[in-house]
């Protein structure tokens, strides 16, 4: 990086704080603190949680996707916006109702104790695993970039969220989300448009498609229903509907963003407009890689995408026949690649194809010199932007990436705040002290979840392939447990806590035991782990006595 | 929304076996926080198309045209 981008990359930083230290200002009281005193419009509420979304994890890992495996990956988001609607009409004016700080608070006045105990810990382990994952992305891009240990980035990112979180609450990170959205739009643009600027200039934008095409990158909408095949059209509509139901309606980092609301309708709006553009958002990330795998036809890009891996295999004896091997490859890849655009007949697409296979074998060569298990996706984006964007702009790409991995840890360090100090510590602890307590409470344990994704990002994550992936893996591990006790308490009067308690254990033996002894995919783990809750909670509930039912509340009542 | 009087014989009906002072209360309390809430959570129009269920319709038409025109793109590309 050049002077200007550390100009660029520091100002864009200062004034990501400052905005929302300034907008954060005032919240002195818990309700403000973690709620915002219930006073967000809904579009900084949806950018808010498309920002969450969009962490570093987005920027680094999906383009990666788009470039090694095409725009498939898309597929994984079509259940988002059947999730949205259903989530509308159901668990926002019913949490809104319920007037809870925390998803799991309900379950209380639902159910009982133990069960929001159990949602609870289940949310603090999952939550608290997916923010080290996610501080981890962003310290990959700074040890590719600038050749620094990942350790010390994460620890130095990590300061500088806990900093920003414990001091301006959900208001700061809110507002300083909606900025971020803006800014993140301007570098996916400028990204693709340099891309497609970057082509020889015999190789026009239909070529482009067509060449990525041939290569099977704009492949994305697979309609062979497979359970053991990650991404297809049923996986994401049914899979995604039911990941996104929990994630959207379960996972406090989300719930609470919508909970920060002034009324039902603007919650409702804002997960509205989030169905509406999180898939083209998807789709333009993912076609950016697509459209970097193009470019990497006709202009050589590295054999292995890790700069310091890079190096250390150059020293190898490997190296030097393994990258005469890649460069003779892609020689032919590119003849095959301009006769094919030039030509698009059968047999220039079998040599194009042939030659990609030819290509994609000699970089797994070349790989397996850093290790058998080695995947350099991630680093593939950053690459491109190195190399191809102009001074300042690599700053402000770079500076994006950063604020995007602070906006989505810092929402979710404050979410794992929330749950500690009201379905816990407020709970079982300390009852009854006065807000001042608790917002100090509130901010202490915002430190330590800030420590702990730290820790667990420079010590923990290390070694993950696609992260994008690894989150969401882990994510469904526990999603579908949650997602059924949620189910049972908006949808089942009858069931009670008990039976409730023992579907969602059930229901999380069921998840881990397709995740250990079966091949199924694991956007399916959300539909297995919800049923079996479901079935179980229904099952014990109508062997259960009446009288060991939940009593008859004041809505019973009236 | 069903008729007060049918609303009342519903409420009256649940809450047989309680003293009848706290049927009087339970009835007032709950008419009063119905309308309330009603007014609060269930009425807010959304800003366009009229209602929530136009809403929500428009939202899957509009996810169903999007699978369709990538599906279309996915066979013309894809080779």
């Amino acid at each position: 990086m050049r002077t200007l981008d550390w100009v660029v990359l520091f100002a864009w930083l200062i004034s990501l704080v400052s905005y929302g230290l300034y907008r954060g200002r005032g919240s002195n009281t818990v309700s403000k603190y973690l709620l915002a005193g219930k006073s967000m419009p809904w579009y900084a509420m949806g950018l808010s949680i498309l920002a969450t979304q969009a962490s570093a994890i987005t920027f680094i890992s999906t383009t990666g996707q788009g470039y090694v495996d095409g725009m498939r990956f898309a597929q994984f988001y079509f259940g988002l916006p059947i999730a949205m609607v259903i989530l509308s009409a159901t668990a926002v004016p019913i949490f809104h109702r319920a007037k809870v700080y925390t998803a799991y608070e309900y379950l209380e006045q639902r159910f009982d104790a133990k069960t929001r105990a159990l949602a609870s810990a289940i949310f603090l382990i999952q939550r608290g695993l997916a923010a080290g994952i996610g501080l981890y992305a962003p310290a990959v891009a700074l040890s590719g970039v600038l050749g620094w240990n990942d350790r010390w980035i994460t620890v130095m990112i990590g300061a500088l969220v806990v900093v920003y979180t414990t001091s301006g609450g959900i208001k700061a990170l809110t507002w300083a989300d909606v900025q971020q959205m803006s800014m993140i739009f301007v570098a996916l643009v400028a990204s693709l448009a340099i891309a497609l600027r970057a082509l020889p200039h015999n190789v026009s934008f239909v070529d482009a498609l067509h060449l990525a095409g041939a290569a099977g990158r704009l492949t994305i909408v697979d309609t062979h229903f497979d359970l053991s095949n990650r991404y297809n059209l049923w996986s994401g509509l049914i899979g995604g509907a039911f990941l996104a139901l929990a994630y959207f309606g379960c996972d406090q980092s989300q719930v609470q963003r919508y909970l920060t609301g002034k009324s039902v309708a603007a919650s409702r709006l804002s997960l509205i407009f989030t169905a509406a553009v999180k898939i083209p958002m998807q789709l333009f990330i993912l076609f950016i890689g697509a459209m970097v795998f193009v470019l990497s036809l006709f202009v050589p890009a590295p054999m292995i995408f890790h700069p310091l891996e890079a190096a250390r295999a150059q020293k190898t004896a490997a190296w030097t026949p393994a990258q005469a091997e890649y460069q003779r490859s892609f020689e032919e890849r590119r003849r095959a690649a301009y006769q094919f655009a030039r030509n698009e007949t059968p047999e220039a697409l079998s040599t194009f194809r042939q030659s990609q296979k030819n290509f994609d074998l000699a970089r797994e060569r070349g790989l397996h010199i850093v290790g058998n298990r080695f995947d350099d996706t991630n680093y593939i984006f950053l690459s491109f932007v190195k190399t191809y964007l102009p001074v300042g702009l690599v700053g402000l790409v770079i500076g994006v990436i950063f604020s995007a991995s602070m906006g989505s840890t810092s929402g979710e360090i404050n979410s794992l705040a929330t749950v500690s100090v009201v379905d816990i510590y407020r709970r079982y602890i300390a009852r009854d002290r006065d807000d001042r307590h608790y917002l100090i409470a509130s901010r202490f344990l915002t430190v330590f979840w800030g420590a702990f994704a730290v820790g667990f990002a420079a010590l923990g994550a290390r070694g993950f392939g696609a992260l994008i992936e690894r989150v969401n893996i882990v994510g469904s591990l526990f999603y579908g447990g949650l997602l059924g006790v949620f189910v049972l308490a908006f949808f089942c009067k009858r069931v009670d806590g008990t039976s409730a308690f023992w579907g969602v254990l059930a229901g999380e033996a069921a998840i881990f035991s397709a995740a250990l002894f079966t091949s199924v995919s694991f956007l399916w783990y959300n539909v297995i782990g919800c049923l079996v809750v479901v079935a179980v909670g229904l099952l014990l509930a109508a062997f259960r006595p009446a009288a060991s039912r939940c009593p008859p509340s004041i809505d019973d009542l009236l | 929304v069903l008729p007060v009087q049918h609303a009342r014989a519903d409420v009256n009906f649940r809450r047989a076996g309680l003293p009848s002072k706290l049927q009087e209360l339970l009835t007032v309390y709950g008419i009063l926080r119905s309308g309330l809430e009603r007014a609060m959570y269930e009425d807010e129009p959304p800003p366009f198309l009229g209602s929530w269920p136009r809403v929500y319709t428009a939202v899957l038409a509009y996810l169903a045209i999007l699978i369709l025109i990538l599906y279309a793109v996915t066979r013309f590309l894809t080779y």
